[in-house]
């Protein structure tokens, strides 16, 4: 990838989880460590408590959590669950 | 979808005969195991969702639809996420209509769809699963810390108590001049000694009380108290103190008094404490009345005395901790400041009030009120003690409601006596087919409950089933004149269906296993 | 002959105590310090009465109790048990354990002897 062009854009990362549950607070670590090993300065991470903000949720029409909502250059890409298959993750993403 | 080609007209008419044949039998095979497929699907109480590469929602069983809520179509194109998952299976929560965190289990697999690849999901429900672990975990807890604050205040009571036990005993050593004669003063400071020495003890005392007071507020033991019973022994404790300055002792109680529900040993701490400081502050000849008033919701108990009274600018600091009047004209030993302080905590915590009136060497009257119970608070009460001894052992405790599943009709019909009855005969079944001595029964307005203590869920299930059979048996006897009602227990178990009172006795009322025994004088019972 | 008390607390001042206050009374007072060398005296000099302290470390006074009691050697001893906390239940406990009788520390001597008086053979 080109770094250079990929630091005019950022991923806008946003992490949908409810409260303080086991897979929320996995989901959390597990993304935190992705970012810094893989994003580094490429990402904006929101993290949104369904629990205290459900109108959110609703509005991007979350379902489950934890969902990671993930938009680059125009593009929205989804990925569910606990985010331990990094692989995974980078590849719906589009890291490579 | 499969394409049926239809055999050519061209062929020969045997073979057209055969192909039709084939035809037929093979829509037949396929139409039938559409059909199971499509049972499956729709049957399945799992979820089952297929999305894209993209994340997006293309396919959908009816399991799925109610999870999260949508219908078919709101379903479809929606989207979800693509599923990153480390191992086969992990946990999802979802937000339920009722604001409540429902807690699902996913399991993804890739599959190719239309020709794309996609995924295929399958959501499970575990939200009560990790409810019941939830709950057991909290009980381990307070269990736990229970114990711990039990064992401190056992550690701490040793701690003060040795070393007082060494300096009272070497000190009454001195007194009794076992290592040599003493003179006047140093006969004088021992006894000193000794009386602050037990004044230490007792204050140690007080001390263990309110922590542990404050330590089980939470977990106050109650049973059916006699209240006249208790006061008589408070007030045996006193002949000898009373007697020593001739003060007269009463106790006026009514004949019948209602239930009141507490402790037996902390009420009489209460009366004991009142009764103390009445002969403490009376002089010699004076009159110590102790009366039991009932009430519709409370009982009143007083304790009079005509002593020295209480200045009106110390009645209200009087309940406060560590708050002791001049005691000049009290005599006696001096006392630790807490004893009313403790005693108004005791009343509180039955829920009652407790005050004074008083006048300056008229006397004094301390007042304190105990809640009668209704049935429906002892009910709760036995139904919580059930539960906060299944905390402190670690076990479980389960109940089983039954109720008529139709009860304004049979009360129309039947009439009060006739319901009553009926309720009595239900509670007097459940009662024979109770083995134990901790189990009981108990009618609480329409229902009949029975309380399992140590019970788990799967053994509760056994009872329920023996009750079942037995009152099965009984409506088999009066079918003739109880056609028509209809009956129905569940069950509900601590700490596997509910954490609280409330919601067990919730559960049990209309829980799952709610089943119906329905009597018609002609038809044999049948759920 | 002097009856024998023996006594078995892991607090040696109080022991002393105790053990100046029975040879005052003309008893002969063996201090034992924990719960193992208590049962060892309890068998060796098959002593008149026992008083027992409940908290100790190690081997707790309940079990020294249950002990002595299920040892054919010692279980006609009477024993009389010295406890720092006044709880209703610890009294069951006491004598579901085989105790005589229960005392309150800090207790009063004259209680002490009076029970030693009642239960000593």
């Amino acid at each position: 990838m080109d770094k250079k062009r990929a630091c005019k854009h950022k991923y806008v990362l946003k992490l949908y989880v409810t409260g303080q549950t086991p897979n929320s607070v996995r989901a959390i670590e597990n993304l935190n460590k992705i970012l810094s090993e893989e994003f580094k300065d490429m990402h904006e991470l929101k993290i949104i408590d369904i629990l205290e903000n459900p109108q959110f949720a609703m509005d991007a029409k979350i379902l489950v959590t934890p969902t990671l909502s993930s938009a680059f250059r125009g593009s929205i890409k989804r990925v569910v669950g606990d985010l331990g298959n990094r692989e995974k993750v980078l590849s719906v993403l589009g890291l490579f | 979808m499969v394409k049926i080609r239809r055999g050519s007209q061209k062929r020969s008419a045997r073979k057209s005969k055969l192909t039709s044949v084939n035809f037929k039998d093979g829509e037949k095979v396929l139409q039938s195991s559409q059909y199971h497929l499509r049972t499956i699907f729709d049957k399945n109480p799992d979820g089952m969702i297929v999305v894209d590469n993209k994340g997006v929602v293309c396919f959908a069983n009816p399991a799925a639809e109610s999870f999260f809520g949508l219908k078919k179509n709101q379903l479809l194109k929606h989207p979800f996420g693509v599923p990153a998952i480390d191992g086969e299976a992990t946990e999802l929560n979802i937000l339920q209509k009722d604001g409540k965190t429902g807690t699902l289990q996913m399991r993804a697999v890739q599959i190719e769809w239309d020709k794309k690849p996609s995924h295929l999901i399958l959501i499970h429900d575990i939200t009560m699963i990790r409810e019941a672990e939830r709950l057991r975990c909290e009980v381990d807890e307070r269990r736990k810390l229970d114990q711990l604050k039990d064992e401190f205040i056992g550690t701490v009571s040793h701690e003060l108590r040795t070393p007082l036990a060494t300096i009272k005993e070497f000190v009454s050593i001195l007194l009794d001049e076992v290592p040599g004669k003493i003179n006047v003063e140093q006969r004088d400071y021992l006894n000193i000694t000794r009386g602050n020495i037990d004044r230490l003890g007792r204050i140690v005392t007080d001390l263990l009380d309110i922590s542990k007071i404050e330590a089980k507020k939470m977990a106050i033991r109650k049973s059916l108290v006699d209240i006249v019973g208790v006061a008589k022994g408070s007030i045996s404790l006193f002949k000898a103190s009373a007697g020593a300055k001739n003060i007269t002792l009463k106790l006026l109680f009514p004949e019948r008094l209602p239930d009141v529900y507490a402790d037996s040993d902390r009420v009489t701490q209460i009366f004991t404490n009142l009764i103390h400081n009445a002969i403490k502050f009376t002089p010699s000849n004076g009159k110590v009345t102790v009366e039991i008033k009932p009430g519709k919701k409370e009982i009143e108990c007083s304790v009079k005395d005509n002593g020295i009274g209480i200045a009106p600018e110390n009645k209200d600091k009087l309940f406060g901790r560590f708050m002791q009047i001049d005691r000049s004209a009290g005599g006696g030993p001096k006392g630790t400041g807490l004893g009313l302080s403790i005693t108004k905590e005791l009343v509180q915590m039955y829920g009652g009030k407790i005050w004074v009136e008083s006048e300056l060497d008229k006397g004094s009257k301390f007042t304190f009120t105990l809640p009668v119970l209704n049935s429906q608070t002892i009910f709760k009460e036995y139904i919580n003690n059930g539960i906060k001894d299944a905390v402190d052992k670690g076990s479980a405790f389960s109940i089983v409601i039954i109720s008529f599943n139709n009860f304004k009709a049979v009360f129309k019909k039947l009439g009060k006596e006739p319901v009553n009855q009926i309720l009595s005969d239900l509670e007097e079944t459940a009662k024979k087919t109770l083995r134990r001595v901790t189990d009981m029964v108990l009618k609480y307005k329409e229902e009949v409950v029975i309380l399992l203590p140590d019970v788990k869920r799967e053994d509760a299930f056994a009872v329920g089933s023996r009750i079942e059979d037995a009152v099965r048996a009984y409506f088999e006897q009066k079918k003739d004149s109880l056609g028509g009602v209809k009956i129905k227990y569940g069950i509900a178990n601590f700490p596997d269906d509910a954490g609280n009172s409330e919601e067990l006795i919730k559960k049990a009322r209309d829980g799952r296993e709610s089943i119906s025994i329905k009597v018609s004088p002609f038809k044999s019972k049948q759920r | 002959m002097a009856k024998k008390i023996l006594v078995i607390d892991d607090e040696p001042e109080l022991v002393r105590a105790i053990t100046v206050r029975f040879e005052a009374s003309g008893y002969k007072a063996i201090p034992a310090f924990d719960g193992q060398e208590g049962i060892a005296k309890a068998k060796k000099l098959k002593p008149d009465l026992i008083l027992l302290d409940i908290i100790m470390p190690g081997m707790d006074g309940y079990e020294v109790c249950r002990r002595l009691k299920a040892d054919p050697d010692t279980k006609n001893i009477p024993v009389l048990i010295l406890t720092a906390s006044g709880q209703r239940d610890l009294e069951e406990k006491c004598t579901s354990a085989g105790g005589n009788i229960v005392i309150t520390k800090p207790f009063d001597t004259e209680d002490l002897l009076a029970s030693v008086n009642k239960f000593i053979k």
